[in-house]
């Protein structure tokens, strides 16, 4: 199965695009937050165009 | 006059403009009014203790102070508009997710396709809520799961199912079960994955009586 790219993270969720929500309080992670949580996927699969039995 | 409530629906005797304080009693208005509220209380079947809508770009949802003594088993519902990976749950307790390997899944699905599908794990850092594998999100990703006893000192117990999609003719209906092995009181959980998703996120009491 492929793995996730750094690049191919960076354009699927851009910086200033994801948030974090905590009951009802919204917030955008910041740009450290977000590449922390880039990194976090890096190498983690991919979604697939077909399913795998 | 006590309440009817539930052996039959109550009815109540309204006062117009002019009536006296005695007639209807004023004192028999408020016993009767307090005693069908309890009865609601008591008779209620599934209460909403919480509600959110999860906006896109969403990388994770936590919910906090949702489950108390008050309820043994609550009823977790779970409709992602899109979602671009695996949701997965944690517990949470005072703000912090427990990321223990604790968490025992088991699940199996069958797709309107005619495959077969089984996904488990022991030992792991979280229960495994939805599986999707489709890189491209055109269908609604839904769960609804119960969870017993997450607010007590002994184990957690998640049961329920779920309806995904894969691809093609491959819509997945799964029933999935699992266990958190300690016994720690939770009053709360966390919705994530490794990508981001949005949707409606509802959590509701079983009432005890």
């Amino acid at each position: 199965m492929a793995t996730w790219t750094r690049h191919e993270l960076e354009t699927a969720y851009p910086d200033n695009t994801v948030s974090i929500q905590v009951d009802d309080e919204i917030t955008v992670m910041t740009s450290e937050e977000w590449s922390a949580w880039i990194d976090q996927q890096v190498g983690t699969e991919k979604p697939e165009e077909e399913p795998t039995p | 006059m006590a309440t009817n409530w539930p052996n039959s629906v109550q009815t109540f005797t309204n006062p117009t403009a002019g009536s006296a304080l005695n007639s209807p009693s004023h004192a028999d208005q408020h016993i009767t009014v307090n005693d069908t509220v309890e009865a609601l209380q008591q008779y209620a079947g599934l209460v909403l203790v919480a509600a959110h809508q999860v906006g896109s770009g969403t990388a994770s949802l936590s919910v906090n102070g949702c489950f108390t003594s008050t309820f043994d088993c609550y009823r977790i519902i779970v409709g992602c508009r899109d979602l671009s990976n695996n949701l997965i749950m944690r517990m949470r307790a005072s703000g912090t997710d427990d990321l223990s390997a604790s968490y025992n899944y088991a699940s199996i699905g069958r797709s309107s396709g005619g495959s077969t599908y089984t996904r488990d794990s022991n030992g792991n850092t979280q229960f495994e809520i939805i599986d999707r594998n489709i890189a491209s999100s055109v269908a609604r990703h839904v769960a609804n799961f119960d969870l017993w006893f997450p607010a007590a000192s002994e184990q957690t117990t998640m049961m329920g199912n779920r309806q995904t999609y894969y691809s093609g003719t491959n819509y997945v209906s799964y029933e999935m079960g699992g266990t958190l092995v300690t016994t720690t009181q939770y009053d709360g959980f966390t919705l994530t994955l490794g990508g981001t998703f949005s949707g409606t996120v509802n959590v509701y009491g079983y009432n005890n009586g």
